[in-house]
């Protein structure tokens, strides 16, 4: 097997302010290269914290602190001499609501292009439309570029957000509960990309919904709260968890509460 | 009125209506009050300025802004005044634009300890509270003497700059830290470095502010007499500088300040409410400037 994408070795978020206790204990994980790698589990178990972890996102947070490691592409990340800011270019992420600059929507495409100077003011056009194609938006806003991008609806938005990531280039992306605030068709669009994503780069999503982790995961890891800390309880394809639920009460409990299931099988 | 307190009572329907009527007493008295508090606030300013205006509009003319001091302030104009005054006010943005940026920057991005944010903070008020009188005595020593500027422009500037960086900052800061934190959390998220999401997101969101801030501190600079007297103004005999070392400016508050100290004849009496409607007017127009800003900064913090 080739050199795994995410290599994580008891990665651990610790608080250092207050009880200083753990947020999330010593967790370890494979996530290979193109594959869609879905994290689910109760609201509060540090799903959104460890995605963070990946991107280094995390160092934002005041408060917390993170012990371990992660080796992306076998390149160590948290010990190594890496800068933070390369690799987020490197790994998009999408948030849980769409976060829109105030701008134009073309703007908005070209934030991180235009930033961090990606590339030159000639190729900016054609940038933005691949991007934009690439994420099922062009056809909808070419003839407004220039508009503001609040005027986009919400499922537009992320688009927008998912287009913005992609014009960076970044081969791997990460998704924080995507399509949550969306409604069913705007889901489904992003569930499409999501697929359509998959044969060129590599997607780890958190999730709340089984039935979008049946539909777009090919992997799965469940994050539960065990003696009050996140905990990988149990990783595998939906239909290996299902059968670790009689062994693990978190995944049970955590099963019943989702909306009920129906398995193809 | 809660079950236990009624059962107290032996008439609950009684003094359920007595404390009624209390508390639309309470209720009546507190708008008296506070229709008082404004209607006096408002005569209170009114007043002043009308008294100011009907003596000093007879002054006013073309002539009076655009002419030179004569006879000791009793004829002429005040133009130098004018222009002393707006060089210092000038001069005061320059220096507390960047003091104010990288103070607020420092304060509410760079330092992620609360303890060391809430130092900076304090020292900010405490900078505030510092009598302009104090700002004179420290500037002349410092320019005056050990510079050896004499009385300059430039040290006025500066000084006027120091004394309103905590209205410019403490704005300042306010607007930084009412940037929503996930545009900050997108860009990080997009690869931007912190000087990169500085740049791009946190000063277009925020900059409103420096500007608010910068016209009410200058509004409040126009008028100060005290740290410019010792070190930057004098009373007659110069007009614009043309260097640093013992470049003193005219002023209109010192102006105003010498003139009322002498003024038995009528016609300087004229001239002394010409120069404070003239600079009453010059207050005015940047506060008014700066309202705009600050209900602009008002909608948006109510869409977002
Ligand atoms: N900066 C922080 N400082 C201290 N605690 C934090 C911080 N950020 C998050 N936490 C705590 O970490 C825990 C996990 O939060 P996280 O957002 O990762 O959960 P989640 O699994 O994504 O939940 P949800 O499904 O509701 O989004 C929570 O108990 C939260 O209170
Ligand atoms: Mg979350």
């Amino acid at each position: 097997m080739s050199q795994p994408l995410f290599q994580i070795r008891d990665l651990e978020i610790l608080q250092t302010t207050g009880d200083k206790k753990s947020l999330l204990a010593p967790l370890n994980l494979e996530i290979q290269k193109q594959e869609v790698f879905g994290v689910i589990g109760p609201s509060g178990a540090g799903k959104s914290s460890f995605l963070k972890c990946l991107n280094r996102l995390i160092d934002l947070s005041a408060g917390l602190s993170v012990r371990g490691d992660i080796k992306f592409e076998g390149q160590s990340i948290y010990q190594g001499s890496i800068d933070a800011d390369t690799l987020r270019v490197q790994i998009g992420m999408l948030f849980q609501q769409p976060v829109i600059f105030p701008k134009s929507i073309l703007a908005n495409v070209l934030f991180a292009v235009k930033h961090l100077a990606l590339a030159p003011k000639s190729e900016w056009h054609d940038i933005a439309q691949r991007a934009l194609t690439q994420a099922a938006l062009w056809d909808e806003v070419k003839d407004r570029l220039s508009q503001p991008a609040q005027q986009l609806s919400v499922g537009q938005q992320q688009r927008l957000c998912l287009a913005r990531t992609l014009a960076t280039g970044c081969e791997v992306l990460l998704m924080d509960e995507p399509t949550s605030a969306l409604d069913p068709n705007s889901t489904e669009a992003i569930e499409q990309l999501i697929l359509e994503l998959k044969q060129t780069h590599s997607i780890v999503i958190v999730t709340h919904n089984i039935n979008q982790a049946q539909r777009v995961c090919d992997r799965l890891g469940f994050i539960g709260l065990r003696d009050g800390m996140g905990t990988l309880l149990a990783q595998g394809t939906l239909r290996e968890l299902m059968t670790q639920r009689e062994n693990v009460a978190e995944i049970d409990a955590y099963l019943r509460t989702t909306e009920s299931i129906r398995l193809d099988t | 009125m809660t079950n236990r307190e009624k059962s107290h009572t032996k008439n609950p329907s009684k003094s359920d209506s007595k404390s009624r009527r209390k508390r639309r007493l309470i209720h009546e008295l507190m708008r008296l009050f506070t229709g008082f508090c404004v209607l006096l606030s408002c005569c209170l300013l009114l007043g002043i300025v009308s008294f100011i205006v009907i003596r000093g509009l007879g002054a006013l003319s073309v002539d009076f802004l655009t002419g030179v001091m004569a006879e000791v302030g009793a004829s002429g104009g005040i133009l130098y005044q004018l222009l002393g005054t707006l060089l210092l006010l000038l001069t005061a943005a320059v220096v507390v634009i960047p003091l104010a940026l990288g103070c607020a920057l420092v304060q509410s991005v760079f330092l992620t300890r609360e303890a060391h944010r809430r130092n900076i903070t304090l020292v900010l008020y405490l900078l505030n509270g510092v009598p302009s009188i104090v700002f004179g005595i420290v500037g002349m020593i410092v320019f005056v003497q050990w510079f050896g500027w004499g009385k300059s422009w430039l040290a006025g500037g500066i000084l006027l700059g120091l004394m309103i960086l905590p209205t410019v900052c403490v704005t300042l800061i306010e607007r930084i830290q009412a940037v929503p934190k996930k545009y900050i959390e997108a860009a990080r998220g997009l690869g931007l470095s912190r000087a990169q999401t500085i740049r791009s997101v946190i000063l277009p969101q925020s900059i409103g502010g420096l500007f608010t801030g910068l016209l009410l501190g200058l509004a409040r600079a126009a008028g100060e007499t005290a740290p410019i007297m010792f070190t930057a103004t004098i009373f007659s005999g110069a007009t614009l500088p043309s260097g640093v070392k013992e470049s003193p400016v005219l002023s209109l508050p010192y102006h105003i300040f010498i003139l009322a100290q002498d003024s038995y004849d009528p016609a300087t009496k004229a001239k002394l409410w010409g120069s404070a409607l003239v600079l009453i007017f010059l207050v005015f127009l940047l506060s008014l400037l700066a309202l705009p800003a600050r209900l602009r900064i008002h909608e948006e913090a109510n869409h977002l």
